[in-house]
C-alpha cells in the first residue's frame, strides 16, 4: 500500500461531541485542534473522564462528531458511512488498549491474521504478514497460545501487532501500559519506539497517565475542559 | 466468508477445550428432531408401501366398465388390453346374499365370477387356498377363512344364493300404483352351491367381503346373458408405473368405457396416507422448531456475553455484514451437524429397528403386532431420499434464521459503546 507522503497525516479542527444523559447534556469536547505530522509520536495526558477516550473514539472512526472535522492524510472521515468506517479502519488505523481486547477464543497468531483479512489481505498474505510481525514484537515461539496463557505484556506486545499488520496510518493506543507494571510498561513503550524506528512514517497517538512517558515523545498535549493544550 | 465461517467455528468449539457443552446441547436439540421426523417418516412410508402391495396383491391393477351397462362381449376388452401390453380377465362382481343354515342371512358379501383360471393366474387364488381346491365346476364357490369362522361351515357345507336382481323381479307395480307378485317371480328359488375350497389373502376387509364362484354360475345369478360381464379386470407389468399403459388402453377402448385404476379406486385410502405423512412432518418439525428457538437463545446469550469481543472486531475493521454472517453461520452450523449427525442416527434406527423391537418384546414378553391385527411381524421402514432431504434443508432453514436475531442484533452494536462494555 502507497503510504501517504503529504506533510500532515492528522489534523483535527473544532471537533465537539457531547453525550445526551436523560435531560442533561455532557460536553466532552468542546472544540478540540490538533494537528501530527507523519511520522509524529504524540502523548495526550488529561483528567480521568476528560474525554481522552472518547477523542481517540472520533480520530479512529468509531464514534462520529458533533461537529467539526477530522482529516486523516488529507481525508475528511468525519462523515463516513457504518460500512466505509469499518473498512477505513481496518486499512488506516491501527487500535491498542489498556485491556488488550484479544479474542480468548483464538490463537495470538488467528487474533493477527484476522486483523489483517479485515485489512483485505488473502489468506496465506495475512498469515505471513502476521507471523512477521509477531515476530517482530517478540511472540514468535508463542504463536499457538491463547492470550490466556500469555503475560499481560506479552499480549499487548500481540495487539501491538495486530495494530500494526496492516501497516496503518495512524496507531492510536488508550493508555496501553495501564494494566502492566512499569518496567513491562517501559518495555511496550520502548516496543513502540522501535516499530516506528523501523517504519519512520508511523504516526502515534497515544493516551497515558504515565508523565514519564513523555520523554519518548515528540509532543505531548493534554485535555482539559474539552479542549487540547 | 470464509473468515466469518472461521469465526464461527471458533465460537462454537472453543480451541483447545472441550467442545463447548452449549453447543453439543443445541446440536442434540437439531440431531433429536431430525432423527424422530427421519424415523417417523420412514415408517410411515414403509406402512404405506405395505398397503398398497397389499392393495394390488388383491386387486386388479386397472378394472374397466362401461358407464352404463354390463359389458356384453368382453373378449374385445380383454383383446384390447393385451395388445395394449397389459393381460385382463372378464368379471362379474355383483353383492349377494348369502343364506346359511335355516334362516341366517349375511348381506356383507361380494360375488367374484370369473374362470378358475383366470383367479388363479391374476390373484393367485391357487396359493392363497387354506383348505379344498380351486374348483369353480358348476354350483361351486371357493369362501375365505373368515367367512368359514363366521358362518361355521367348512368344505363340503352349502349355501343358499339369493340374487338381488332375481328378488326385485318377485313383485312389480301395477299400473293403479298397488304392489302384486309378478309372474316371473313365482317361480323364484334361491340357488344351492357347495363350498370347494377356503382361502385367505390376509387382507381384512377382502376377506370378509370377497367370495369366487365360477362365470357362469355368477352370470346367471346376476341375470346377465352367457359370455358377459360385469367389468373387465387388467393387469399390467408393474402396477406402480403403469400411467403409459392405461393412457393406450383408454385410447384404444370404445366409447362409453371407463378405466379405473387401483390409485383412483383406493382414492380416499391412500389420500388419507399421504395427508398422515404431511401432517406428521408438521406436527415433528415443531421439536426442530424449539431446538431453533434454543439456538436463539444460547446466541443471544452469547452476544451479551462477547459485546466487548464484538466492539472489538468492529474496531479492527469487521463491518456490520460480516458481524451478522458470523452469527447467522454458528446457527448454520449447528443446523448442519446437527441435521447431519441426525440423519445418521435415524439410518442406524431405521436398520436396527427390528432388532430393537424383538429385543423390546422379549423383555416385556408382549407380542408388539399381534397377527391377527397386522398382517406384519417386523416394522415396515422405507427411507426416501426426497423426506430426507426436505427434512434436512427445513432443520438447516430454521437454525439459520433462529441465529437471525441475535445476528442482527450484534451487528447493530455501536462499536465505541460495545467498547466500553463491562
Ligand atoms: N456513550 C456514552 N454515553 C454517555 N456518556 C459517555 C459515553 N461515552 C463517554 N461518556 C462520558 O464522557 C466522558 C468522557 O469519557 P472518556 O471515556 O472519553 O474519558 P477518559 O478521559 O478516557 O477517561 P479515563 O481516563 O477514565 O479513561 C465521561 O464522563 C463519560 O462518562
Ligand atoms: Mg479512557
Amino acid at each position: 500500500m502507497m503510504k501517504n507522503t503529504t506533510e500532515n497525516m492528522l489534523e483535527v479542527a473544532g471537533l465537539k461531541r457531547s453525550y445526551r444523559l436523560g435531560n442533561n447534556v455532557l460536553h466532552v469536547l468542546r472544540g478540540v485542534d490538533l494537528i501530527l505530522k507523519t511520522g509524529e509520536w504524540c502523548c495526550v495526558f488529561g483528567a480521568s473522564g476528560s474525554g481522552k477516550t472518547t477523542f481517540l473514539n472520533l480520530v479512529g472512526a468509531l464514534e462520529k462528531p458533533d461537529g467539526g472535522t477530522i482529516r486523516i492524510a488529507g481525508e475528511d472521515i468525519s462523515g463516513l458511512g457504518r460500512r466505509t468506517a469499518a473498512r477505513f479502519r481496518a486499512r488506516r488505523i491501527g487500535f491498542v488498549f489498556q485491556n488488550y481486547q484479544l479474542l480468548p477464543e483464538l490463537s495470538i497468531l488467528e487474533n493477527v491474521t484476522l486483523a489483517a483479512r479485515f485489512g483485505g489481505a488473502s489468506i496465506p498474505e495475512a498469515g505471513r504478514r502476521a507471523k512477521e510481525l509477531l515476530a517482530a514484537v517478540g511472540l514468535a515461539d508463542r504463536l499457538r497460545h491463547r492470550p490466556n496463557e500469555l503475560s499481560g505484556g506479552e499480549q499487548q506486545r500481540a495487539a501491538i501487532a495486530r495494530a500494526l499488520v496492516n501497516s496503518p496510518d495512524l496507531l492510536l493506543a488508550d493508555e496501553p501500559t495501564g494494566n502492566l507494571d512499569s518496567k513491562t510498561g517501559e518495555e511496550v513503550i520502548r516496543l513502540f519506539g522501535k516499530l516506528r524506528a523501523d517504519d519512520p512514517t508511523l504516526t502515534i497517538l497515544m493516551i497515558t497517565h504515565n508523565r514519564d512517558l513523555a520523554a519518548f515523545a515528540d509532543k505531548t498535549v493534554e485535555l482539559v475542559d474539552g479542549r487540547l493544550k | 466468508m470464509l473468515t466469518e465461517l472461521f469465526l464461527a467455528g471458533r465460537y462454537l468449539i472453543p480451541r483447545r477445550s472441550a467442545v463447548s457443552l452449549i453447543t453439543v446441547t443445541s446440536i442434540v436439540g437439531v440431531m433429536l428432531g431430525v432423527t424422530v421426523l427421519m424415523v417417523v417418516l420412514a415408517v410411515m412410508t414403509g406402512f404405506t408401501d405395505l398397503m398398497k402391495s397389499k392393495l394390488v396383491e388383491t386387486q386388479a391393477h386397472f378394472q374397466i366398465r362401461h358407464y352404463r351397462y354390463a359389458i356384453s362381449d368382453p373378449s374385445q376388452i380383454v383383446a384390447a388390453v393385451r395388445n395394449a401390453g397389459g393381460t385382463a380377465a372378464p368379471v362379474i362382481q355383483s353383492g349377494i346374499l348369502v343364506q346359511y343354515g335355516n334362516n341366517r342371512l349375511d348381506t356383507r358379501v361380494v360375488m367374484f365370477g370369473a374362470s378358475e383360471r383366470d383367479l388363479d393366474r391374476h390373484l393367485g387364488l391357487g396359493k392363497k387356498l387354506v383348505r379344498g381346491k380351486v374348483d369353480l365346476k358348476k354350483r361351486h364357490v371357493v369362501i375365505s377363512s373368515a367367512m368359514a369362522d363366521r358362518w361355521g361351515l367348512t368344505v363340503g357345507d352349502k349355501l343358499l344364493f339369493h340374487s338381488a336382481q332375481k328378488l326385485t323381479d318377485l313383485v312389480e307395480f301395477r299400473p293403479d300404483g298397488g304392489v302384486a307378485l309378478s309372474k316371473k317371480g313365482a317361480a323364484y328359488l334361491p340357488t344351492e352351491f357347495t363350498i370347494a375350497g377356503i382361502y385367505s389373502m390376509g387382507k381384512y376387509d377382502f376377506d370378509s367381503t370377497v367370495l369366487f364362484a365360477g362365470a357362469d354360475d355368477a352370470a346367471e345369478l346376476v341375470d346377465l346373458p352367457w359370455g358377459a360381464a360385469t367389468s373387465v379386470f387388467g393387469w399390467g407389468p408393474d402396477a406402480f408405473n403403469q400411467k403409459a399403459l392405461v393412457e393406450r388402453i383408454r385410447k384404444t377402448l370404445p366409447p362409453g368405457y371407463i378405466v379405473a385404476t387401483w390409485e383412483e379406486s383406493n382414492r380416499r385410502l391412500l389420500g388419507v396416507l399421504a395427508v398422515e405423512k404431511r401432517m406428521m412432518f408438521f406436527l415433528l418439525i415443531f421439536i426442530v422448531l424449539v431446538a431453533a428457538f434454543s439456538i436463539a437463545n444460547t446466541l443471544i446469550t452469547s452476544v451479551y456475553q462477547k459485546t466487548r469481543e464484538i466492539g472489538l472486531l468492529k474496531a479492527i475493521g469487521a463491518t456490520d455484514g460480516m458481524v451478522t454472517r458470523v452469527f447467522i453461520a454458528q446457527g448454520f452450523l449447528i443446523g448442519v451437524i446437527g441435521s447431519g449427525a441426525g440423519s445418521l442416527l435415524g439410518w442406524l434406527v431405521i436398520f436396527f429397528r427390528n432388532d430393537a423391537l424383538r429385543l423390546v418384546s422379549k423383555w416385556t414378553h408382549m407380542e408388539l403386532f399381534p397377527k391377527e391385527f397386522y398382517y406384519f411381524n417386523e416394522l415396515p421402514a422405507h427411507i426416501v431420499a426426497g423426506d430426507v432431504l426436505f427434512i434436512v434443508i427445513s432443520s438447516i432453514v430454521l437454525c439459520t434464521v433462529g441465529a437471525l436475531l441475535p445476528a442482527l442484533r450484534a451487528a447493530s452494536l455501536d462499536p465505541a459503546r460495545a467498547l466500553r462494555y463491562e
